[in-house]
């Protein structure tokens, strides 16, 4: 038996109420409250957000922006158990929206609000329950154009190989949440994408300690696109849109699309959050095609509304993740297989490589 | 006669009162709190003690919870090591060269510790300058692996700790009569045996806090072994943090529990063995142990230490002294010219020079405001420490054994307890409190890691002091508190301020608290500079160059005001 069973049974309770009194207020039209409190990673890509989601958005709904950085999930969870979280909103990627769901932290999504062209344009899996998908990104490989000057990687395979492509390797290590580790290996050990989940977890172990003297494993996502652009490491599992900022910044960087792994960020609101319904009215503004079109273009994330592809040029389209052309070489995450097995695999992970 | 047979007995209980203030401070915000964390180790996700079973049966913990000791002993011993020396060196230079040494064990302190981890593969890396040297004077072909192994862990770590041992050290030596050299040299005592004889065991109580310290805080060490390691120099500390990260709090807690069993189980053995060496053990009879102590030590390996020692030891502090000041000033050789480069992500050295990230750093009304409020926080953490951690002090020192022992062990736990399980605790308590996102609630919940680097720093001075001194006050019919406020506080002035400043920078680098309890309104520095989880901006490093000017202004500045109070006070 879960303790806090009632605490959270109450705070369900009391936001269930709230949505449902939302709902009613929603065909008024009247704003409840006329704040929003939205938590994010801070950086570059807040101050995109900013441009592409809410600074247009405030000032047409009415509605203050207040933002604050930190959306770890750690704190997400104390801010529920607390009863009076002090934000309202964040996005973060599917793993910490998983988990929180197993624990009951988020608020169902109130999806009156949305256009029904988009909502019809939006696939059922970026349009969840409790969430709702914001950009696409990879967890792709990346590699160093200066040090494996004329070499063309393309897979999993290549990134094995240490013979044909010489230099160090970096990949995160086993508790990292949401990268394709094992996938990664599987698909170097000859597994087609296809045939990926469920994934073997003892031949992506074998595999991964197979090339462990060459890695320098990394715990921070800031780490790798620093390890890349100095030259430490050669090739590097990494997230698509920190390499791409840094090349467009000048650092001799190229992604690899082939094989790797595309999800996206969610939406979600906090049980118990103040202004739980001016986050319904945001995260529906924030799916339209111009808010997402704007975020394609500022930092190269694709956008989760199919309809925004329509307002992007060739270039940008290409720099994508979900462009057809990236996409077809790519895989989609299975974000059921891990949120069963992940405690298994970091285990396994963690006793084989240790 | 009478008042002197009556006198120790009431100033015994006198001053055991002098423990309430910090014991009822941590009591409330630090140990209720953290019961209702502790809790879960029982009760998620079941109530059962499923994970303290887990934790037994699963080896790689114990290969962890090994790992995690044996790397903070490494650095405990290897932090004496230099320190030591170099602490002697600097409180014997003249007063002038002295701050500057000082100054340059100081500034590490202000470049972030984001920044600095960075700045390592800039220094160690395969194209690092180490490496580059090394290659460039035909000592190598290859380059070495000097990081991500326990060579990197091992130099990342005793950098970020090395100026806590020599600050400690340098606050007993100061407070050390330096012509006990003197007189032993002038018993024709050579150089090293005179030091060893007469001047090193006066230095125990340093030397002891050093250590431990040092020890205790690398225990709870994380983002260092994870940035600078490889999967073997993983610390507990970062599994915690991992699994809290999964929300596994039950078992996150179960694993704090058993660091911190396992902790003080360590920290008793290691006095036992060491006997005098240890600090929970204090109280009377400390020149005895003293002379015993040094009766041991005349054995035939001393002699041979004398011997070998003898003949260099005039020049082995300023050798170490020396070599360790360039080893800590080594990162800002590397995060100076960062801050100036034009491009967006770290390069050494930049290809060009601009003000860009100056001009980020004062266009910004966040990372201005961040300043302005971690000053703020930091500055209210220094005045709450230090009206705890001095009367706490004077009374573990000087009250009984049992009592003080007790106090000081629970006084000293927060610096083992991993910070992000204490941050949650105060997160929930402060809720309660309407505490969070407020300056004052920061600083109430810096004042719990700072309070035992205080109390560490000023115990140590306090055991080294001369008692005698307060003996003559108080046989001239001054009271307890009194000799207190005009005897003992001014002779451990130096303690009194290195106190602070600790108490100051663990306020100013904290991340895990303020993650949680800052919120929207009391944004600090630390917050802003981890914010962006994916990149490095370079503000960071011009923030912590612009850090390191106003310390060394501020440095420069005290030493001219006091020189010229000297100067005046000196001509009447």
């Amino acid at each position: 038996m879960r303790i806090r069973t009632f605490r959270r049974f109450a705070q369900g309770t009391a936001a269930a109420a709230l949505v449902t009194l939302a709902c009613g207020y929603a065909a008024a039209d009247e704003l409840k409250t006329k704040e929003l409190v939205i938590v994010s990673w801070g950086g570059s890509y807040m101050d995109a957000q900013r441009d592409a989601y809410w600074g247009p958005w405030s000032k047409e709904a009415g509605i203050e922006v207040i933002e604050d950085t930190g959306p770890q999930i750690e704190r997400s969870r104390a801010e529920v158990e607390s009863g009076k979280p002090s934000f309202d909103i964040t996005a973060t990627n599917q793993a910490f929206y998983s988990i929180g769901l197993q624990q009951d932290l988020w608020v169902p999504i109130n999806y009156d609000y949305f256009d029904p062209e988009d909502l019809k344009a939006m696939p059922d899996y970026v349009t969840k329950s409790h969430g709702v998908g914001t950009i696409y990104y990879a967890e792709a490989m990346a590699i160093n154009t200066d040090t494996l000057a004329g070499k063309q990687a393309a897979g999993w395979g290549a990134f094995w190989d240490v013979a044909a492509f010489p230099g160090k390797r970096g990949l995160p290590w086993c508790d990292v949440a949401t990268y394709p580790l094992p996938e990664a290996a599987l698909l170097a050990d000859g597994v087609s994408p296809d045939n990926l989940y469920p994934i073997d977890i003892d031949r992506a172990t074998k595999k991964l300690k197979s090339i462990a003297e060459h890695v320098i494993w990394w715990k921070k996502a800031n780490q790798p696109g620093q390890l890349l652009s100095t030259g430490e490491v050669s090739m590097a599992m990494a997230p698509s849109g920190r390499i791409q900022k840094l090349i467009d910044e000048g650092a001799p960087l190229q992604i690899v699309w082939d094989q790797g792994r595309y999800t996206f960020d969610v939406w979600y609101v906090l049980k118990g959050a103040a202004n739980a319904d001016n986050a319904m009215r945001f995260i529906a503004a924030a799916s339209q095609p111009e808010a997402q079109a704007r975020m394609a273009r500022s930092l190269g994330y694709g956008p989760t509304n199919p309809r925004a592809l329509d307002l992007l040029d060739e270039a940008t389209l290409k720099k994508l993740p979900n462009h057809p052309d990236n996409a077809k070489v790519m895989f989609l995450k299975n974000e059921d297989w891990w949120i069963e097995n992940r405690p298994k695999w970091i285990e396994a992970c963690t006793a084989a490589l240790l | 006669m009478h008042r002197l047979t009556r006198h120790p007995a009431r100033r015994g209980a006198a001053i055991s009162l002098l423990l309430i203030p910090a014991v009822a401070f941590l009591g409330v915000f630090y140990a209720l709190p953290l019961w209702d964390v502790i809790v879960l180790s029982v009760t998620e996700p079941d109530v059962s003690f499923g994970n303290f079973v887990e934790i037994a049966e699963k080896t790689y913990y114990h290969t962890i919870l090994f790992t995690t000791f044996e790397i903070s002993l490494v650095v405990a011993v290897l932090c004496l090591l230099l320190g030591y020396p170099t602490a002697l060196f600097i409180v014997q230079l003249p007063p002038q060269l002295g701050r500057i040494a000082l100054l340059f064990v100081v500034v590490p302190f202000f470049t972030s510790l984001l920044v600095r981890n960075f700045s390592w593969i800039f220094l160690l890396g395969n194209k690092g300058v180490v490496n580059s040297l090394l290659i460039y004077f035909g000592l190598t072909d290859a380059p070495l692996a000097l990081m991500y192994n326990r060579f990197g862990v091992l130099v990342g770590m005793v950098h970020v700790l090395l100026p806590y041992a020599i600050l400690v050290i340098v606050s007993v030596l100061r407070t050390i009569d330096g012509h006990v050299l003197l007189a032993a040299g002038s018993l024709a005592a050579p150089p090293f045996t005179a030091f060893r004889r007469a001047y090193f065991p006066l230095s125990v109580q340093g030397v002891s806090a050093a250590f431990m310290l040092v020890f205790l805080i690398s225990i709870a060490f994380f983002v260092t072994p994870a940035m600078l390691g490889s999967p073997k120099e993983i610390m507990i500390a970062n599994m915690i943090a991992s699994k809290v990260g999964f929300l596994e709090w039950g078992f996150a807690a179960a694993l704090a529990v058993v660091l911190l069993l396992a902790s003080f189980v360590l920290v008793y053995l290691i006095q036992r063995f060491f006997g005098g060496l240890g600090i929970l053990t204090q109280g009377g009879g400390g020149e005895r142990r003293r002379y015993r102590r040094s009766a041991i030590r005349e054995g035939a390996l001393a002699h041979a230490v004398d011997r070998m020692l003898n003949p260099i030891w005039p020049y082995l502090p300023p050798a170490i002294g020396t070599a360790v000041l360039g080893f800590l000033f080594l990162p800002v050789v590397v995060v100076v010219p960062i801050s100036l480069s034009p491009l967006e992500y770290f390069v050494f050295p930049p290809p060009g020079v601009s003000l860009r990230w100056y001009e980020a750093y004062f266009a910004s009304r966040s990372w201005t405001t961040a300043t302005v409020n971690s000053v703020q926080v930091a500055g209210l953490t220094v005045v709450l420490t230090l009206l705890l951690a001095v009367p706490v002090s004077l009374a573990i020192v000087k009250s009984g054994r049992g009592l003080a022992a007790a106090a000081y062990g629970f006084i000293i736990s927060p610096i083992i307890m991993p910070g992000i399980i204490i941050a949650i605790a105060v997160f929930f308590f402060f809720s309660k409190l309407g505490l969070n996102g407020t300056v004052t609630g920061l600083a109430l919940g810096h004042t719990i890691g700072a309070l035992p680097l205080a109390t560490v720093v000023l115990c140590a001075a306090l055991r080294n002091f001369d008692r005698n001194l307060e003996r003559a006050a108080m046989s001239l019919g001054v009271g307890p508190f009194g000799t207190a406020v005009k005897v003992t506080l001014p002779v451990i002035k130096p303690a009194i301020v290195t106190a602070a400043f600790l108490a100051f920078l663990h306020s100013f680098d904290e991340i895990l608290i303020a993650l949680l309890v800052s919120g929207v309104r009391a944004r600090t520095l630390p917050k802003k500079m981890w914010e962006s989880f994916q990149e490095v901006d370079p503000t960071i490093a011009a923030v912590s160059t612009l850090l390191i000017l106003f310390t060394a202004a501020l440095w420069l500045a005290s030493y001219l005001v006091k020189g010229r109070t000297r100067r005046t006070t000196a001509r009447p």
